[in-house]
């Protein structure tokens, strides 16, 4: 558990001197969970490209959603229990976001909040990737 | 018993008890329903029995407004049922509602009042059961998971296969009634009332060719189609100048169509299954075909008008399975195609495609949307100043949509959006002119040719130019037949309800004569 909190506090701290895109989009306290999440994200996140590009046009066209905790959110994970995060809790936040009307139009598709904030944050941790 | 205008006594004039102008859906319903009744009824149309080009310039129009130059009335016998779809449903519950957010909506008249009516003008339109609702195919729904949904509704069109040509297959009864005779080539140029224009003496009706003839009547029905209704009040002047009806000004506004546009694309993995329900259904001489609209609820919510998606298939026709349904196609036709061997070819290479879209259905599907049009005093009819061969005014149409009437389409694409998604059908994306964030069209847009509301039925006569029963206000003997009188247009396409409007006429007409 120190471990984990020691790589918490360091790893991004390093990334985040080098990385100007993460820098505006990530605060540093969330880049392990984002890590972990991401880990998570890519058994199910689909085409790769297709999912940066979406995500890259969602948070151009909605700026105040780029906070990673809301997104963390968005995709139906707790940021503090990112551990237990699984598929099924994304598709559970993906039917219920189509039930009730939480879909977005990014260019002309119509997506769940969810998938959005999937596609946004591959698009975020891409971009940080990139930066490495 | 069917005549031409030339072999009419020009001296004479003719006396009978319901003269019906116009001899399309509405009129030939209102004369079938009347064969071997003890009713007397002309039947006083403008053209042939075929199609003849020189009486179809008289339905030259001039269009000022949403361009939309598709050829949609046709005046001969018939009427436009001579080149219709035979698509029908009845309109629903809520069209006849007054809706707060909807301006001007409202029926006199309650979906009730058509019981009956309906089922019967389901037999003259030759569309076999009565089933349009989606209770009426459970199974199917249960299947897909539409059913019980809040947002959304699932109706059913009928469809008629081929399409009921009314002037064909209604023609020899008319031949052989004895208290109908029909009056071909007889354009009606004017009603002609008595001096307070509060009775209809008699119609004055003339061929292209210099035959005149007058008809009396206990009571006119006029038949002519939203936009030859209008036409014909307006053209009526000589005693109220504002047209005949036109007290307050009313007729010719409140022209509707149905907004029929390509709203979505629909990309899935595997669209089988929404092939499966969506596509057409035969069913022994009829079709059927599902669509997807917002419910009462949502349309209540989130104040928009009624509508309704059909999906579409697109094949691409270089593929394999666009070859194979090509030649499958000229083969059912007896042909047998030039480029057979290209095509059998094309199969043969690109047989995995028709592999994959047999058992996966079309990777993209195209969504129709037909919607109903908000009423609108600034959409109308109205007389132009160029004259036709009769030396009568045309007509000059000017067809207006509003903000709620694209805000419709939209919300309701992404509803349909919401729907696929949630199960997993595929997404969907919008064309540019629905995102843009300002009101646009598509060329392609077009009113399916369904005319509608410039005569509208009110109880008040400051709010419409029929009542109830569609008689004119002001006009003691002059009914009027035909989708002119509905005050909303709902998205069902509108003849089985011209029909069903027409029969109840009908017995309106008959009871009146019995009981004066």
């Amino acid at each position: 558990m120190k471990r984990r909190m020691l790589l918490s506090l360091f790893i991004p701290m390093i990334l985040y001197s080098r990385c100007s895109l993460a820098n505006k989009l990530v605060p540093i306290d969330n880049l392990y969970r984002l890590d972990i999440l991401m880990s998570k994200i890519r058994e199910f996140s689909g085409n790769l490209e297709a999912s940066i590009a979406v995500g890259e046009r969602f948070l151009q066209l909605y700026p105040e959603k780029k906070e990673t905790t809301h997104l963390m959110y968005g995709v139906g994970c707790n940021p503090r229990q990112v551990h237990t995060y699984s598929r099924l809790k994304f598709l559970k936040r993906r039917y219920q976001d189509y039930l009730l009307g939480n879909t977005l139009i990014v260019d002309g598709w119509v997506l769940a909040q969810a998938e959005l904030c999937v596609c946004a944050l591959v698009a975020l941790y891409h971009s940080r990737l990139s930066c490495r | 018993m069917i005549l031409d205008i030339s072999k009419l006594d020009a001296s004479k004039e003719f006396e009978t008890d319901v003269c019906i102008v116009g001899a399309g859906a509405a009129g030939i319903a209102i004369a079938q329903a009347l064969t071997n009744s003890d009713v007397d009824c002309y039947v006083v149309e403008s053209g042939s029995l075929e199609f003849d080009a020189n009486t179809h310039t008289l339905t030259r129009t001039e269009q000022v407004g949403v361009d939309d130059k598709r050829i949609c009335r046709l005046r001969y016998f018939g009427g436009s049922t001579n080149h219709w779809g035979g698509w029908c449903m009845p309109l629903s519950e809520i069209d006849f509602q007054p809706r707060p957010w909807i301006p001007y909506s409202g029926w006199p008249i309650k979906l009730a009042d058509l019981d009956g009516y309906y089922q019967a003008a389901n037999a003259i339109c030759k569309l076999g059961l009565y089933k349009y609702d989606k209770s009426d195919y459970a199974d199917n729904l249960d299947r897909l998971g539409f059913v019980d949904t809040t947002k959304l509704n699932t109706r059913f069109f009928r469809i008629s296969k081929p399409p009921v040509r009314f002037g064909e297959v209604y023609r020899s009864g008319l031949r052989e009634a004895k208290n109908v005779r029909v009056i071909l080539n007889a354009n009606v140029t004017s009603l002609e009332t008595n001096e307070n224009a509060r009775t209809v003496r008699f119609v004055r009706a003339k061929s292209l060719y210099g035959h005149t003839a007058y008809f009396k009547a206990k009571y006119f029905v006029l038949a002519c189609g939203a936009v030859g209704n209008a036409q014909l009040l307006l053209l009526s002047n000589s005693v109220e100048k504002a047209g005949l009806g036109n007290g307050f000004d009313i007729v010719g506004r409140f022209f509707m169509q149905h907004p029929h546009v390509y709203c979505a694309n629909i990309f899935g993995t595997n669209t089988k299954d929404i092939r499966d329900l969506f596509r057409e259904h035969s069913e022994s001489g009829t079709a059927t075909r599902a669509t997807i609209g917002p419910s009462p609820k949502v349309q209540s919510d989130l104040k928009i008008l009624n509508c309704s998606a059909t999906i579409h298939f697109p094949t691409d026709p270089s593929s394999g399975y666009g070859a194979a349904k090509e030649l499958i196609g000229d083969i059912k036709q007896g042909k047998w195609p030039e480029d057979s061997t290209e095509k059998i070819q094309d199969v043969i290479k690109d047989f995995d495609s028709i592999v994959t879209r047999l058992r996966k259905g079309p990777p993209v599907l195209n969504v129709q949307m037909r919607a109903e049009q908000a009423p609108n005093p600034d959409s109308r009819v109205m007389l132009s100043s160029d004259l036709d061969r009769l030396g009568q005014r045309t007509v000059k149409m000017d067809w207006q949509l509003s903000e709620v009437d694209w805000r419709t389409i939209r919300v309701a694409a992404v509803l349909i959006g919401e729907e696929f998604g949630r199960l997993s059908y595929g997404r969907v994306r919008l064309p540019s002119w629905l995102t843009g964030g300002t009101i646009d069209w598509p060329d392609a847009l077009w009113g399916g040719c369904h005319h509608i509301g410039t005569t509208r039925m009110a109880d008040a006569p400051r709010d419409g130019v029929v009542d109830r029963n569609c008689r004119v206000h002001s006009v003691d003997n002059l009914y009027i037949a035909g989708s002119s009188v509905f005050p909303t247009s709902g998205y069902a396409n509108p003849t089985l309800s011209i029909v069903a409007l027409a029969l109840r006429l009908t017995d309106h007409l008959q009871n009146r004569l019995r009981y004066g």
